[in-house]
């Protein structure tokens, strides 16, 4: 294995897929920083152009917009509180909460370190797992996939450390949120009355740049003293605070890992990778109660694991011709372009292309690093602009990029609606972070749990008797009992020591 | 008083979204049904809207506070005009009364000047060229290559 490997590194070191690879991350950066756009969007424009290049060019080039894609968000959520891309919701919370006490280099530093590591970290999972990974993952059932999701929606739990009833109504109201429209199972209508605006129901951009983008606006101009604490961003700053991810080695780690696990599985993607991440570190995390306040924690966990999802989907993208997600598609498609056809034969039949992914994989990540540092003076002046003028732009750019998302223009104003709840939210310090998680994971668990439901035949015994899924049950049995194990803990720790 | 408002508002909402759930269709197409989840997730919310009435009237029996904060109004004012402002701008877009152009830059020279005032007139000029330029480049740059509809 590792010979293919060493002359793909030789084949993908050459100075013009460099070129191109540095020029897919530079492109992914912006458009990934610009809500609305995304590297999936740049992707999908691209796709022509890679007709006519020679294929390791093609891949490399679309691997480095997906990479740049997945990570750019990361920047305009810290710096000016509206995430780029969903895959940044998680970075958005803390990131922005940092900015405003001005500490924006040191969330910069963590986050694009953590990014580095986890797109790394994954990239080693690639390397050393591909293969037996994605025929695991095949293997995964509904009822697998509902338990895994529910672990994510029961750790909501952790986050309600400050006000948990105010947390755990924000995770049901982003549940109920996700419900709103169309039912594709049933074909039924919910909570439309016979609109048609209501039918499609409630897609993430919209909601998200709603609730984060326009309410961080709203909240900074109620508040200006707090938008003048951003601070300056310098890239020696963001250089000088680059180790202190390091001091999360297992965060780093763990949320690496679920990054690629939840890439693994298709259709999931890479905003939750950061969601299963960020939740999963809040868990475990020594001071739960500052998550969604600044914690640099979470900044690891939810960049990390959003970065790493995409090693993870290349999994089964390459060995089993099964894509995980909709830039996998034209990763694929640029494959099929070409005349290779993904799948369990390609590492035989084109060990260059299999090895060739994987390594612009890891290419592309060490430039999305250099890149995401270089930009920082550009993005640095960006965030001296007076708020006068920054504001209106700022909400200018989040109402195209919601039309442009899916074309359509009646989504501005789903966006004015939720950014009203969101400022409605922040005013009653109601958290934003349980009700993206609701909302987010949601409609996942209750699809994978009726549709597992349909093909039982009703039968919810499945739901124990499968081994993985047993499993998961009895993790978010620990985990909904944990909150109070450990208070008794506490109290009796205080009691020992007091008597 | 921001958890009573707060348990007020989500209480009657998810009561009246309960008593809405009843007409979603079910036509037994799977066994848990369209109405299963918004129940699910309707009734807590209910129950935890009624809990934080509870616990917001005993906080402020024990701690009366003054509502509205005092400079409520004051800072309120900004953020009030420019939703009015963002308001009028989504409907001048969906309405595709004026072309996006022109509704950009008006919409960035009234919300700026809403926010800045007219006293420095250097900013007002940073103002005056990004209204024009910015909403020519974007849109140029969405209608052409990348074939959003904007009007």
């Amino acid at each position: 294995m590792l010979a293919p490997l060493f002359d793909s590194f030789a084949a993908v070191l050459q100075p013009m897929v460099l070129a191109w690879v540095l020029l897919g991350v530079a492109l992914g950066v912006v458009f990934g920083a610009i809500p609305g756009l995304g590297g999936g969007m740049l992707m999908a424009l691209m796709l022509p152009a890679t007709f006519a290049m020679p294929d390791v060019l093609a891949q490399g080039f679309l691997i480095g917009i997906y990479v740049g894609g997945v990570s750019g968000g990361l920047i305009s959520g810290i710096l000016l509180g509206v995430p780029g891309a969903p895959s940044a919701i998680m970075t958005t919370i803390d990131g922005s909460a940092m900015a405003r006490k001005g500490l924006a280099a040191r969330a910069l530093s963590i986050g694009i370190m953590a990014s580095l590591v986890g797109g790394l970290l994954s990239w080693l999972v690639l390397v050393a797992l591909a293969i037996p990974l994605a025929s695991v993952a095949t293997k995964l059932q509904n009822f697998d996939y509902f338990t895994f999701v529910m672990l994510g929606i029961v750790l909501i739990a952790f986050l309600a450390a400050s006000n948990p009833i105010k947390a755990l109504m924000a995770g049901f109201f982003g549940i109920f949120i996700s419900t709103v429209g169309f039912d594709d199972i049933s074909a039924s209508e919910r909570f439309t009355f016979g609109s048609s605006f209501l039918s499609s129901g409630f897609d993430i951009l919209p909601v998200l740049l709603g609730a984060f983008a326009m309410r961080s606006v709203m909240t900074d101009l109620a508040n200006p003293s707090k938008m003048q604490s951003q601070a300056s961003v310098t890239i020696r700053e963001v250089l000088s605070e680059m180790g202190r991810a390091f001091k999360y080695p297992g965060n780093l780690l763990r949320s690496s890992l679920v990054g690629s696990f939840i890439g693994l599985l298709p259709g999931i993607g890479s905003n939750i990778g950061a969601v299963m991440s960020y939740t999963a570190a809040q868990a475990t995390a020594k001071r739960p109660e500052e998550f969604g306040s600044g914690s640099e924690e979470a900044i690891v966990a939810s960049e990390a694991g959003n970065n790493a999802t995409v090693g993870g989907a290349l999994i089964p993208m390459i060995a089993l011709g099964i894509p995980g997600s909709a830039q996998d598609v034209i990763l694929m498609a640029a494959l099929i372009l070409h005349a290779i056809t993904p799948g369990p034969l390609l590492v035989n039949e084109h060990p260059d292309i299999f090895y060739g992914v994987i390594t612009s994989y890891a290419v592309a990540n060490i430039f999305m690093f250099l890149v995401m540092v270089l930009s920082l003076n550009i993005m640095a002046k960006v965030i001296k602009t007076p708020p006068s003028i920054l504001a209106p732009v700022v909400l200018l750019f989040c109402v195209v990029g919601v039309i442009s998302a899916h074309n359509r223009i009646d989504d501005a104003w789903v966006m004015f609606g939720f950014g009203l709840l969101g400022f409605f939210m922040a005013s009653m310090r109601i958290p934003l972070a349980p009700f993206v998680i609701g909302f987010v994971l949601g409609p996942l668990a209750e699809g994978r749990l009726r549709s597992a439901l349909m093909s039982s035949g009703g039968d919810i015994l499945p739901l124990v008797t499968r081994p993985v899924s047993a499993l998961l049950i009895l993790c978010c049995v620990l985990v909904m009992l944990w909150p109070f194990v450990s208070h008794r803990l506490r109290k009796r720790r205080l009691e020992q020591r007091a008597g | 008083m921001k958890d009573i408002i707060t348990g007020i508002v989500f209480a009657v909402f998810s009561a009246a979204m309960l008593y809405f759930s009843q007409d979603i269709r079910d036509l037994g197409f799977d066994p848990l049904g369209p109405k299963f989840l918004p129940r699910f997730v309707l009734v807590p919310l209910l129950l935890l809207s009624v809990a934080l009435i509870v616990n917001g009237s005993l906080k402020l029996k024990a701690e009366p506070e003054e509502f509205p904060e005092p400079d409520f109004w004051q800072t309120a004012r900004a953020p009030a005009l420019l939703i009015v402002e963002l308001g009028a701008y989504i409907w001048a877009l969906t309405s595709r009364a004026v072309l996006f152009e022109i509704s950009s830059a008006l919409f960035i020279l009234v919300a700026g000047v809403t926010l800045m005032g007219f006293r420095d007139r250097r900013l007002l000029a940073a103002l005056v060229l990004v209204a024009i330029l910015l909403p020519i480049l974007v849109g140029y740059v969405f209608k052409t290559y990348l074939h959003v509809a904007l009007p």
